[in-house]
C-alpha cells in the first residue's frame, strides 16, 4: 500500500499546509514591519509550482490519482518574494496596506484550516477501511 | 460472475482494497454446485454501491486538490464532498461486513 | 529559534509598537515644555525602526538563502529628537523664558500629528494582536490532524 503512492494526496495536502504556514509568518513579519521606512512587502508563491507540476486538474479524475501518486513534489517548494508591484510608496519608502495584510491574515488562516480538515478526512477514510 | 469487468475501472485505494477482499472471501464460490440466486443479487447491488462510492471519493479528491491550488475557494462545498465521500465509505465498509458475515453463515450451512 | 518564529515576529511588532506610544505620550505630555532639564526647550522625539536582520551565523545564512525566511520582525533602534521640524515661537515678553527679542521657544509638537501617529500605532498594534492569535489558533489546529 505505501509503496503505491496511496499517501499521494495527503503528500499533495501536507505541501499545500507548509506553504500555507509560512505564509502566515510572512504576513505577520508584514504587518510587523507595517511603519518601517523602505521596507518592502513579501509574499508567498506556491500554487503556480504544484500546478505545473500536478499538470493541472482536469476533467478526467482518474488521470488526476494517477499524477498525484507520482507527482515529485521535492520540487515544489514555496518562494517567499518581495512585492515590489504596489506603486503607490508612502514618503518614507514602505508599501505595506494594513488592510490587505489582516484580509491576507484572515483567508490564509481560512485555507489553513480547510487544508487541515482535508487531511483529517483522507485519515479518517483510510482508518475506515481498516477498520 | 466477472469481478474484474466491474473492478478494471476503479482505481481509489479504499476501494480496491474492499474488493479484493471481497474477491478473495468470494474466489470459491464459482466451483460451488449450490445456486446462490439471492445472495447473487445482494452481491451485484453491493457492487454498484462502490461504484458510487469510488465516484464520490474521486469528487472529494479533486476539490482537495483544487482547494490547494487556489482554484476552488468555497469552503462549504469542500466540506460536503468529504462528508459524502466519508459517509458512502463508511456505508461500503458496512456493506462489506455484513455480505461477508452472511456468505460465512451461507457457508457454514452447507453441510 | 524557528520553531515558533511567527509568535516572535508578531511579539515584536507589539513590542515596537507599544514603545512608539510611549514616546507619542511624552511628546503629547511635554507639548508646552519651554525648558526641560538642560534649559532648552521640549524637542519631538521620534522612533525609528528598522527590520530585524538576521544573525550573521554560517547556518541562518544559508538556511536563508535554501528557502524563503519569513523575516524576524521589527526593532527600535533609536529614539531621535526631531531637528527638521521648526520650533514655533511667541512673542511674549512677560514670560519667563523669553528671550532678549521677547520671543518664547515652544517645542515643535503639532498635537493633531501626535494624535494621528497614535491612532496609527493603536491599530498596528492591534493588527500585530490578531497576527499572533491567528498565528496560535493555526498552530493548534494543527495538532487536530487525524483526531
Amino acid at each position: 500500500m505505501f509503496s503505491s503512492g496511496a499517501f499521494g494526496y495527503i503528500d499533495v495536502l501536507n505541501s499545500a499546509t507548509n506553504s500555507s504556514w509560512l505564509r502566515n509568518e510572512v504576513i505577520s513579519s508584514n504587518i510587523a514591519n507595517v511603519d518601517t521606512p523602505n521596507y518592502k512587502r513579501k509574499d508567498v508563491s506556491f500554487a503556480t509550482y504544484l500546478n505545473s507540476a500536478l499538470g493541472g486538474t482536469d476533467n478526467t479524475t482518474s488521470t488526476l490519482t494517477q499524477r498525484v501518486k507520482s507527482v515529485d513534489l521535492s520540487n515544489v517548494n514555496s518562494n517567499v518574494y518581495t512585492d515590489n508591484s504596489n506603486l503607490s510608496y508612502r514618503s518614507d519608502g514602505n508599501n505595506v496596506d494594513i488592510e490587505t495584510e489582516n484580509v491576507e491574515l484572515a483567508s490564509n488562516q481560512i485555507m489553513y484550516n480547510a487544508l487541515i480538515d482535508s487531511m483529517s478526512n483522507e485519515f479518517s477514510r483510510m482508518k475506515s477501511v481498516l477498520n | 460472475m466477472d469481478v474484474s469487468s466491474i473492478t478494471q475501472n476503479l482505481n481509489s485505494d479504499y476501494v480496491s482494497k474492499i474488493t479484493n477482499a471481497m474477491k478473495a472471501a468470494t474466489a470459491t464460490e464459482s466451483t460451488a454446485t449450490e445456486s446462490t440466486g439471492k445472495f447473487d443479487s445482494v452481491y451485484n447491488s453491493a457492487m454498484g454501491l462502490i461504484n458510487d462510492t469510488n465516484s464520490s471519493i474521486q469528487a472529494a479528491q479533486k476539490a482537495e486538490v483544487d482547494f490547494s491550488l487556489g482554484n476552488m475557494t468555497n469552503t462549504s462545498e469542500l466540506s460536503v464532498l468529504q462528508q459524502k465521500a466519508n459517509l458512502s465509505l463508511q456505508y461500503t465498509v458496512a456493506i462489506r461486513d455484513k455480505v461477508l458475515e452472511a456468505y460465512k453463515e451461507i457457508m457454514n450451512m452447507q453441510m | 529559534m524557528a520553531l515558533f518564529s511567527q509568535f516572535n515576529i508578531s511579539a515584536s511588532g507589539m513590542t515596537a509598537q507599544r514603545l512608539r506610544t510611549d514616546v507619542i505620550s511624552q511628546n503629547i505630555a511635554n507639548v508646552n515644555t519651554t525648558r526641560t532639564a538642560d534649559g532648552t526647550p521640549y524637542v519631538r522625539k521620534q522612533v525609528v525602526l528598522t527590520e530585524k536582520g538576521s544573525d550573521s551565523s554560517f547556518s541562518s545564512v544559508f538556511a536563508a538563502a535554501q528557502s524563503g525566511v519569513a523575516g524576524n520582525g521589527v526593532k527600535v533602534t533609536s529614539i531621535q529628537d526631531d531637528t527638521t521640524t521648526a520650533m514655533s515661537k511667541v512673542y511674549d515678553p512677560s514670560h519667563p523664558d523669553a528671550d532678549a527679542d521677547g520671543f518664547v521657544t515652544y517645542p515643535n509638537v503639532n498635537i493633531i500629528q501626535e494624535m494621528t501617529d497614535l491612532i496609527d500605532a493603536t491599530r498596528s498594534y492591534e493588527a500585530n494582536v490578531t497576527a499572533f492569535n491567528a498565528g496560535k489558533a493555526m498552530a493548534s489546529k494543527g495538532l487536530e490532524v487525524g483526531k
